[in-house]
């Protein structure tokens, strides 16, 4: 088979179509404390700042060789642009959204803001895609990401106040979730504009918080509009146990889930019936971060294995995870790729 | 340079300081290839040279290694392998202020639970170097705390239990040094491993991290 070039391959495999070699791309972020040195690009800055957020995404590429790159490192731009409590930390944590301090109460209090496009915190990440657009040409395949409602509730109502909501007053969530969707539509509209190939929609309905049939009633449908309505392919991303919801991802039309180390691959790919593709799922907290690179090969190996189209780690890498474990598993899918006699 | 390049001259990253407190917040990593240890970062910060230098000899001088005349490196005597003994070890070397040293004499450390003091005194014993652990100052049974102790070191030491007062190390062999690294850690484990844990959670994206999970 001829060698694709690396936006062929991720499209393919998006698509479950065959590839030259299964891609390793990371949907949601590779950043770590080293690369940050690497280029002189550290945490915080590095998400407020579009040319260090460009120069340290490219490290995804430049020195791990993965298949894509992933510009938008955390999870909490839009919510810094609708005025959210922000907590920036430094270099070797994540910035958060203090949830406890909640900026809206109900449905009726969600409002674009006329400046959210231009915010500072949600212009870096779009800035940043026409930067690399422009670096690395067509080529190489640009991920963008844009939060879900779900996610987006979290941050502007609070875990709990929402949560509860959920049971109360079912239809004051569907309409306060319509209404958030709004913000998914429009950053995830401009990073296209701006140059992404491919979105990612983290909607954190977790198996940790919630079942699956909050799953289908609450997401299922605005999930395939949105796959419907976007021109780029989705990847739907879910944190935690979340086997029992990924039938009803797959009807959702989305063209792949990223999917976390607490699901086996094999039960995922039973699990989804080739409706879907499957990224992951690589664990982050303890083979990434603090076990040795045969582990890491290991584990890729399980999910080539069972199938897994795409390999990734489970989510955004932990800051302090070794270069050395990235490497490998570009090498792990050379390994399995040898001792399958398939390159 | 280059990610590949530190894998392949300098080895496998053994631990990872992500800020140096000392400068400018750097990245510090302590890789092995063999018996070399190198202390590396990716840095290019104006000074970063000499800075590698100085925890590189901040090792040699708290850890008993040998420094080796190449900038960054030092070498690991045999038996001095013993890996958590060292990533404290580093991580003290590049988190304590340059000018700190360790009290020379006898090994000594409060007690963080009740008012003892504890004491080690290392001893030759046929082919074997164990290591006495005795208490100073009042308590009803300062032999559970010397207990505990002894299971830190094993713990955080890879250490053997020779008997409730006495411990050896894997090589049998006399390392002072890393008594003295350990023996803060050892004295009061389920706080260090709350520090770890603390440690490793710091960075991660998860469930728990977001505030997403129960």
């Amino acid at each position: 088979m001829k060698t694709m070039t690396k936006k062929e391959r991720v499209f393919n495999a998006l698509n479950r179509q065959e590839v030259d070699r299964p891609p390793v791309a990371n949907p949601t972020s590779v950043a770590t404390v080293e690369m940050m040195d690497l280029v002189d690009a550290p945490f915080p800055e590095a998400c407020r700042s579009a040319e260090l957020n460009a120069r340290l995404a490219a490290t995804e590429i430049t020195e791990f060789d993965f298949d894509a790159i992933a510009p938008y490192f955390s999870i909490i731009q839009e919510s810094s642009a609708i005025g959210c409590d922000m907590q920036w930390e430094q270099k070797d944590n994540w910035p958060t959204v203090r949830m406890s301090n909640p900026i809206w109460q109900s449905a009726s209090d969600v409002k674009v803001p006329k400046d959210f496009l231009e915010h500072k915190d949600t212009k870096v990440i779009i800035d940043s895609i026409k930067i690399l657009r422009k670096e690395f040409g067509n080529d190489i395949p640009i991920i963008g990401k844009t939060m879900g409602p779900w996610t987006l509730a979290y941050h502007v109502f609070g875990v709990e106040k929402f949560l509860l909501g959920t049971i109360d007053n079912p239809s004051e969530t569907m309409l306060a979730l319509e209404k958030l969707k709004e913000f998914t539509y429009l950053f995830g509209e401009a990073q296209i504009d701006a140059g992404a190939d491919i979105l990612t929609v983290p909607d954190h309905a977790t198996g940790d918080l919630v079942s699956g049939q909050y799953y289908k009633t609450f997401l299922q449908e605005l999930h395939t509009e949105m796959a419907e309505n976007f021109k780029v392919p989705l990847i739907l991303h879910i944190c935690g146990r979340t086997v029992d919801r990924m039938p009803a991802i797959s009807e959702t039309g989305m063209h792949a889930f990223h999917f976390d180390s607490k699901n086996k691959p094999e039960e995922a790919m039973n699990a989804v019936q080739n409706k879907i593709a499957l990224v992951g799922n690589i664990n982050n907290p303890e083979t990434l971060y603090s076990k040795n690179t045969t582990e890491v090969k290991k584990e890729v190996f399980e999910c080539l294995n069972a199938g897994v189209q795409i390999i990734a780690p489970e989510c955004a890498i932990p800051l302090k995870t070794k270069s050395e474990n990235l490497i490998a598993i570009t090498e792990g899918v050379s390994d399995w790729l040898s001792e399958h006699n398939k390159n | 340079m280059r990610v590949f390049e530190v894998r392949e001259h300098y080895g496998n990253c053994l631990e990872l300081v992500s800020m140096d407190p000392n400068f400018h917040n750097v990245t510090v990593g302590l890789f092995i290839k063999n018996d070399i240890l190198t202390v590396w970062s990716y840095s290019k910060k104006e000074g970063i040279e000499s800075r590698l230098n100085t925890i590189r000899d901040k090792m040699v001088e708290l850890g008993g290694l040998k420094s080796i005349d190449e900038d960054f490196k030092l070498k690991l005597p045999k038996g001095y392998f013993i890996e958590r003994p060292l990533r404290f070890l580093f991580t003290q070397a590049v988190e304590k202020d340059p000018g700190f040293k360790f009290d020379t004499g006898p090994i000594t450390a409060s007690d963080n639970k009740t008012k003892l003091s504890f004491i080690i005194q290392g001893q030759k014993q046929n082919d074997n170097y164990a290591y006495f652990v005795s208490t100073k100052g009042e308590h009803e049974r300062p032999f559970i705390r010397i207990r505990a102790v002894i299971g830190g070191f094993v713990k955080y030491g890879e250490c053997i239990k020779l008997s409730d007062e006495s411990f050896c190390f894997k090589d049998k062999k006399q390392h002072d040094e890393y008594v003295r690294i350990l023996l803060p850690y050892a004295r009061n484990v389920s706080a260090v491993e709350n520090m770890i844990n603390a440690s490793e959670q710091a960075g991660q994206m998860n469930t728990q991290t977001l505030g997403f999970s129960q």
